[in-house]
């Protein structure tokens, strides 16, 4: 007789797990898992929302106000213009503007300040993981507001956007499955997310929120790195490999000299630039065919890393590295950040950020027990 | 991590993985037509570097989403992002700000010398949108204008001494059978520019700004095959925008 297959997304032990394409959509985006992944993106992402934000504080009537760089005409001409781009071309000039909370300042350059400190003190408390429920939904009002001016837009704005977008959603729904949780915790958020949440702790569930969260941030971010792999490709300097001689010679700050003093060694110089320009490009336009695969993080790490790097210090490009980085880390499965921070915890004057063992040897006995029930459950990062 | 009963959650009922399902397949189908109805290039043709257009299936996808779904999440990126190009002319601009008299009070550079790295950057963004130049479409034979109506005129970039420019309005017949090509500013760089130029005069208290603007060519690495480079060839530009006022 034919066994049935299981339906449940985690099949009990014993049971064959169901293989079906239904059954590993399932498997991929609703198993709940460990939730430190969801914290460690979520803190990370709130420093680079931070490290956006706070450096401008100087100068916020300019950059955002309705009387600086880009004022109330500036928007109305933009406005039209874009229409009649639609109109003639079909497409857009720049980002479509719509709503943004900076519009209630209406030019009052101390309103905006206040909305600014606000904003910053609210990424904070979202960074530490105070009250997520309403502070995620507040961090995403604040990218998108800040994002609006056409002026101020830039390629890093993209990976803003989405990172708060997925947390928002991730924190919205964090921990609701839980019959024991209170209204205000059900509006405001528990402290199961203050920092990392409450690793080894017995209030700790597994989360099909964060689950959903990191897998939508997983596949948005493997679209932007396949297309801008792809987009490169539109440009000779990255077909024909001499895309990292222009960082290297900047207009206005280097000269004809410097920019000839490979002559005597040009086949060489050329030859090393062209290997890093493709090893980008495979990087990127194979990124999703590694992302996913335990077995490959050097190369998904190691990509990150150099992006955070290379960007910022050979590019000049702040903020993109960075957001690269962290969503390179989003593909971390919850095991993975243990043994992260327990090799970190060996570090001189960190053991006493260490995580605290189990509460009994009891609860020690069930945890292993209920390790072995767990093994049919399919973990955030692993392919489904 | 603690043990998982069953009693302690909510089961997730059949209906709401399917809705979730659905959901996160729209979701990421929008995100993936919005991707594929980009256009790109430019690519050389026969009038010079031109965009071309998305793929038509795409495109009618694209505009047929509900709702004005992707705006509404401010995820209408199509992440062909800026920085993918990197042999782009460098730039910063001028800025001279006068009284009501025509005198000059003060000379602004932008990005500022002594700006941090963060708020030189967001200079650099500023002043990157003046540079978005394009091509002029001559016609191949003249243009009667309707009855009453004025002739077409056009504004475009004219050298008046080595490689310096100004803006000069002139009858777009008037460029008809001339070999050499046309370059304007873009509508959207002469919007910034006006936008400059009003906060400007704002935060200064001047009556008017001339907005001028200098820009290098990089360095191609072509320099490393060619002993015969004339001087002069990757000498800064300037191109000026005019006086705005206030």
């Amino acid at each position: 007789m034919k066994t049935q297959p299981d339906r449940s997304i985690a099949a009990p032990p014993g049971e064959p797990m169901a293989d079906g394409l239904w059954d590993r959509w399932l498997r991929f985006w609703f198993t709940p898992i460990d939730p430190t992944g969801l914290h460690v993106v979520r803190i990370l992402a709130g420093l680079l929302f931070l490290a956006w934000l706070l450096p401008l504080a100087g100068h916020i009537d300019s950059l955002f106000g309705l009387n600086g760089w880009f004022d109330t005409a500036a928007y109305v001409d933009a406005e039209r213009l874009q229409a009649q781009v639609r109109r003639n071309e079909g497409g857009d000039l720049f980002r479509p503007m719509s709503w943004s909370l900076l519009y209630l300042a209406a030019g009052n350059p101390q309103v905006l300040k206040g909305l600014y400190w606000g904003a910053v003190a609210i990424l904070v408390l979202f960074t530490l993981g105070f009250w997520t429920r309403i502070t995620s939904i507040l961090t995403w009002i604040i990218v998108v507001s800040f994002t609006v001016s056409p002026v101020l837009e830039y390629d890093a704005d993209a990976y803003l956007l989405f990172f708060a977008f997925y947390l928002m959603l991730g924190y919205a729904f964090f921990g609701q499955r839980s019959r024991e949780m209170s209204l205000v915790g059900r509006l405001l958020g528990t402290r199961s997310s203050w920092w990392l949440g409450r690793r080894n702790s017995d209030d700790q569930h597994p989360s099909l929120a964060a689950n959903v969260a990191l897998r939508l941030l997983q596949v948005h971010f493997a679209l932007v790195i396949v297309t801008t792999g792809l987009h490169k490709l539109q440009t000779g300097e990255w077909w024909s490999g001499v895309a990292f001689w222009f960082p290297n010679y900047p207009p206005f700050k280097a000269s004809l000299e410097a920019a000839r003093s490979h002559v005597g060694d040009r086949e060489l110089y050329l030859c090393v630039l062209s290997i890093g320009a493709y090893a980008v490009l495979a990087w990127e336009i194979g990124f999703p065919l590694f992302a996913w695969k335990r077995g490959w993080r050097l190369l998904l790490i190691g990509g990150g890393a150099a992006a955070l790097i290379g960007t910022s210090s050979i590019f000049g490009l702040p903020l993109i590295g960075p957001a690269m980085f962290i969503g390179c880390l989003s593909y971390l499965t919850a095991d993975e950040w243990e043994r992260i921070f327990g090799l970190a915890t060996r570090l001189p004057g960190l053991n006493r950020f260490a995580s605290e063992p189990p509460a009994s040897p009891e609860a020690e006995t069930l945890l292993a027990g209920e390790k072995e029930k767990d093994s049919s459950l399919v973990p955030a990062g692993e392919r489904a | 991590m603690a043990p998982i009963t069953a009693s302690k959650t909510f089961e997730v009922p059949r209906w709401l993985l399917v809705t979730a399902s659905g959901l996160i397949a729209f979701h990421l189908l929008a995100l993936t037509v919005r991707v594929l109805a980009a256009d790109s290039g430019p690519w050389p043709t026969m009038e010079g570097r031109n965009m071309a257009g998305a793929p038509r299936f795409a495109f009618d996808l694209y505009q047929s989403m509900p709702g004005d779904y992707l705006k509404l999440l401010q995820m209408t990126h199509n992440y062909h992002f800026s920085s993918d190009r990197l042999g782009r002319f460098g730039i910063f601009l001028e800025a001279r700000l006068k009284d009501a008299d025509g005198n000059e009070i003060a000379r602004l550079k932008y990005p500022e010398d002594g700006a941090g790295f963060w708020l030189k950057h967001r200079q650099e963004l500023i002043v990157e949108k003046l540079g978005t130049d394009e091509p002029v479409q001559v016609p191949m034979s003249e243009r009667v204008p309707a009855p009453n109506r004025p002739v077409e005129m056009v504004t475009i970039w004219n050298e008046y001494e080595n490689r310096k420019m100004r803006l000069k309005t002139v009858e777009l017949n008037s460029l008809i059978g001339s070999t050499r090509p046309y370059v304007r500013p873009s509508e959207l760089a002469m919007l910034y520019a006006r936008a400059y130029a009003r906060y400007l005069c704002r935060s200064h208290g001047a009556a008017s700004v001339e907005i001028i603007r200098h820009h290098q060519d990089p360095i191609p690495p072509d320099v490393l095959f060619d002993d015969n480079i004339p001087s002069g060839a990757f000498d800064e530009a300037i191109s000026n925008f005019g006086e705005f006022p206030r």
